[in-house]
């Protein structure tokens, strides 16, 4: 109980302190529409933004009845697009947990141990890299099947080896580093030096990459739905956009196109800005320059 | 006239939570004849004092008050091109760390005739020359003017630093920290190098330091600095025979010497306080052994005795 | 007959191979080593505080490291109570750790930013399994943490290292391996990069630690006038060797190698009224030692320098009790 009081108090400084930041501030505010949108969703004047409904309800504008109008099969943009929220929050911090996960375990390991591990784990991560994402994207997509989890996975498959670098990077400088020698002469093992030493230290960077691989995340969902391998029985803002696209109605329907653009822009955007609000935040001296 | 007169300068950090007074009304003067040395322990303000010299004061700090008068004119009043040109012919400043900031993509005698160049008209010949004597003055060969700071110790590269200082021909040298960090040896031959160009250029020199023992190799005149504001100043050797301020007392006291009897050595409990919000009255008082009713109450003012000045309850 | 030293260093080198440029490296075959710790030898006993003084590059902190086989030696043995442990596995060398300890030169950052200092301290205990139980820890981190001067206790329980100023996050890195009670312990540089007004109080602790547990110190710094203060023993290094070891005030009084005269000389007094005496030293440190290899290393800043000097490498004589050189001319 005493942990989870710590995380909610630490989770109000967090808040305080990204107020303090003039991106952090835009980032928070869309972050904070995201929520209200996801939980109350349902209470917003929403219906179920798959069902059809009747024909003379086709392509309609915003009107009283359809707030941001209809699609072409007359479903409420408005629902799709409050909806299509969850879909993008869930891909996106799913993906972006599983991938800074993995990423970060492998950087912790590859950079701490160096020699031939470090080599053997790099170059299996250059391999990934050198892999152009789109292609390699929409062949694993188009060979597992249209679901949201297997987006997740292909996703979470892509962008993996850049955490791995970027955190690797850091650890290489932390376990030069005093308190690691110091640590390691009391007799630490190397997987307390790893764990207890080194990656406490890691975890505000691992935060801020996570942050910003939701962006990567929510981008990727939206092109390859878009592209036609998402998950059809879901309706996130880029399978909002397939259909759209693929009617042939985009440039006759403009309240069908703008919600989902505008939405994916501004999610992306408040993700960007959140995670470079963290990492400012994280970086020494920030706090004393505004004497908090 | 004294050449540089401090008064009343006040540097203030504004930050979220307040002013941070790094440092707070301190007044000192130097002459053309003298070294003064400014010594005080870290975060005392003596680095951003010197700083305001040259009118650099790295945001959120601001100078927010007093005059730096040099040559008769008050550089805080100057325009920014007026400022421009003394910094590097007016005055000089030699770098905590000067090692550190060579650039490592030029060679030093480009260093040098880049110097040159901004503040004079003469031929790339006559610049290049210069700098070649400008390194015969700080002891290093002039062939070696084409070499890259890489290619140089630490002290010689802090050797550079001073020959770039030098190389306008300044009026006034600042020195911040010039050997903290090299090595015995080496900081001898520096501070011989230092006080044979005083003598040889009849420079006059601020040098600051936290390490008394350098302030007392080469300077003629001590300011002692503690939390933002000077405490006591005096010339080096009254300074070391009768120091007035309980703070200078117990510094010099808790410097170990390889001469003379192996006295007991003290150091000074508790640490300096934040300068968000100072306490009211003696800066020092909680930390001083002399301590008086008086010290919690008020601030003391800076009074003359036996040569020294100093600001201390226990002097009226 | 038993070993009576507490530590004995025989012969020890560390070498280190030079990391060429890339050109060099596929023209040449030779490997050439950086030869830190060079041939050094040296004992000392229970309760002793040895002073271990030279400037940059002479190869003390790696010395001191090799000693504890933080870094393996290349060659030499190094005894400890007796016990030849220069090439102990690791599972042996870990209990003896708790016995050889280290403190650091740098406060700040030989303390994890993340970690309380409770749990810096906590972390040795658990390490070595020295308490039964969280109250047992607990008492001991807080008889530690008032032992090494961080009193009251309470005031300073659970604190991040970026509350305390240097010297208080000094003191916990002495905690930090006081808590183990050790024997030996290295200290490297400790106080250098405190403020002058502090230093001395973390000197006295030392001291003071010596009398009461009978810790024996190696003090290694670059600064003689606080060695004077602590150490009974001086033992001067030079690009990787000793060139003079000997009582501190015998040191200090009569030094007999041409180095520790300059050293002596260079050392700025804090007294104004004291001249600065003439340097009796030539040029600077060698970048590239390697040349002196086969010689008395000092020689091309000697100012005594004569033939013989550049013949052989003069082997540490003892030229009166307890007083050794590595001189040829040296009486």
């Amino acid at each position: 109980m005493s942990g989870l009081l710590k995380r909610l108090q630490g989770l109000r400084k967090l808040l305080k302190l990204l107020l303090t930041h003039s991106m952090g501030r835009v980032g928070v505010v869309i972050f904070v529409i995201l929520g209200i949108v996801v939980i109350f969703g349902p209470f917003l004047r929403t219906v179920d933004p798959m069902r059809t409904g009747v024909l003379q309800n086709i392509l309609q504008p915003p009107s009283s009845q359809f707030w941001f109008g209809t699609d072409h099969l007359a479903r409420d943009v408005w629902s799709q697009t409050l909806y299509g929220a969850r879909i993008a929050l869930l891909v996106g911090f799913t993906a972006a947990a599983v991938t800074t996960a993995f990423g970060t375990l492998v950087g912790l390991v590859s950079g701490y141990f160096g020699g031939k591990i470090d080599e053997v784990l790099m170059r299996i991560v250059d391999f990934f890299m050198m892999l152009p994402y789109l292609p390699l994207m929409i062949v694993f997509a188009a060979v597992l099947g249209p679901s949201i989890w297997n987006i997740i996975f292909v996703i979470g498959i892509t962008y993996w080896p850049f955490t791995a670098r970027v955190i690797r990077s850091q650890v290489l400088s932390l376990k030069e580093r005093a308190f690691v020698e110091a640590s390691r002469s009391v007799g630490a093992s190397d997987s307390l030096l790893m764990f207890g030493e080194i990656m406490p230290n890691v975890v505000p960077l691992m935060f801020a990459e996570a942050v910003l691989m939701v962006t990567n995340a929510i981008y990727a969902e939206a092109v390859l739905a878009f592209l036609g391998l998402g998950d059809v029985s879901t309706m996130s803002w880029g399978i909002m956009l397939h259909y759209a696209y693929e009617s042939g109605l985009m440039s006759m329907a403009p309240w069908w196109v703008i919600p989902p653009i505008a939405c994916i822009c501004a999610t992306i955007l408040a993700f960007t800005f959140l995670g470079t609000a963290v990492s400012d935040i994280m970086k020494p001296g920030y706090r004393e320059a505004r004497g908090l | 006239m004294a050449l540089l007169e401090v008064e009343n300068l006040k540097i203030y950090y504004f930050t979220r939570a307040g002013a941070v007074k790094a440092v707070d009304d301190i007044s000192f003067s130097v002459d053309k004849d003298e070294t003064l040395g400014l010594i005080g322990e870290s975060g005392c303000g003596k680095t951003t004092a010197v700083f305001a010299i040259m009118r650099f004061a790295a945001p959120p700090g601001r100078i927010v008050g007093g005059k730096i008068i040099f040559e008769g004119r008050d550089i805080l009043t100057m325009s920014g091109e007026e400022v421009r040109l003394l910094r590097g012919q007016g005055i000089a400043m030699v770098f905590q760390a000067a090692q550190n900031a060579l650039n490592p993509v030029m060679n030093v005698g480009d260093q040098i005739t880049e110097v040159i160049h901004q503040h004079e008209k003469v031929t790339k010949e006559e610049a290049w020359d210069r700098a070649k004597k400008q390194l015969e003055l700080v002891g290093i060969s002039g062939d070696r003017a084409k070499s890259y700071p890489h290619e140089f110790s630490g002290g010689m590269k802090q050797r550079v630093g001073i020959a770039i200082a030098t190389a306008c021909n300044p009026r006034l040298l600042i020195l911040d920290e010039p050997v903290t960090g090299l090595d015995v040896i080496v900081q001898r031959q520096l501070l011989n190098l230092v006080n044979d160009l005083r003598a040889k250029l009849g420079l006059p020199i601020i040098l600051i330091t936290h390490d008394l023992s350098v302030v007392a190799e080469t300077c003629s005149k001590v300011a002692v600095m503690y939390a933002g504001k000077i405490v006591e100043q005096a010339d080096a050797i009254s300074l070391y025979k009768n120091p007035a301020h309980p703070y200078s007392k117990l510094l010099i006291e808790a410097y170990p010497s390889i001469k003379g009897e192996k006295g007991k050595l003290i150091s000074i409990p508790g640490a300096p306080p934040g300068l968000l919000n100072p306490p009211v009255g003696c800066y020092f008082q909680p930390r001083c052994p002399s301590a008086m009713d008086i010290c919690r109450e008020a601030e003391p003012t800076m009074v003359a005795k036996d040569g020294h000045i100093v600001a201390c309850h226990l002097y009226k | 007959m038993k070993d009576q030293a507490l530590l004995r260093v025989e012969n020890l080198k560390t070498y280190f191979p030079v990391r060429k440029g890339l050109v060099k490296f596929i023209l040449s075959r030779k490997v050439e080593y950086v030869r830190a710790v060079d041939d050094v030898s040296f004992s000392m006993g229970e309760g002793d505080i040895l002073g271990v003084v030279g400037e940059s590059g002479c190869g003390k902190s790696t010395l001191g490291r090799t000693i504890l086989r933080l870094i393996e030696p290349t060659e030499g043995k190094i005894y400890y109570e007796g016990t030849d442990i220069t090439s102990l596995n690791r599972r042996k060398m870990r209990s003896l750790r708790r016995k050889m300890q280290m403190i650091f030169q740098d406060p700040h950052g030989s303390l994890n930013p993340r970690r309380t200092i409770t749990d810096i301290l906590r972390q040795s205990l658990r390490i070595h399994r020295l308490a039964d139980g969280k109250a047992e820890e607990d008492a001991l981190i807080k008889n530690t943490l008032e032992e090494v001067g961080l009193k009251p206790a309470e005031e300073f329980w659970g604190r991040y290292p970026i509350l305390l100023s240097g010297g208080q996050r000094q003191r916990v890195g002495i905690g930090r391996i006081l808590i183990l009670q050790p024997k030996l312990v290295i200290a490297d540089e400790p106080i250098s990069m405190l403020d002058v007004s502090v230093r001395m109080g973390i000197l006295e602790l030392l001291a003071h630690l010596r009398d009461k547990f009978g810790i024996s110190f190696i003090y290694i710094t670059h600064d003689l006038a606080t060695a004077r203060y602590i150490c009974e023993r001086i033992a001067i290094m030079y690009l990787g060797k000793i060139v003079e070891i000997a009582p501190t005030e015998e040191l200090l009084k009569t030094p007999l190698h041409p180095y520790s005269q300059a050293l002596i000389a260079a050392v700025p007094v804090p007294d104004p009224r004291v001249e600065m005496k003439e340097l009796p030293i030539i040029g600077y440190v060698p970048l590239i030692p390697s040349d002196v290899y086969t010689s008395c290393r000092f020689y091309p800043r000697c100012p005594y320098t004569e033939q013989k000097c550049r013949e052989q490498d003069p082997p540490l004589v003892e030229v009166s009790p307890g007083h050794y050189v590595a001189c040829v001319k040296a009486k």
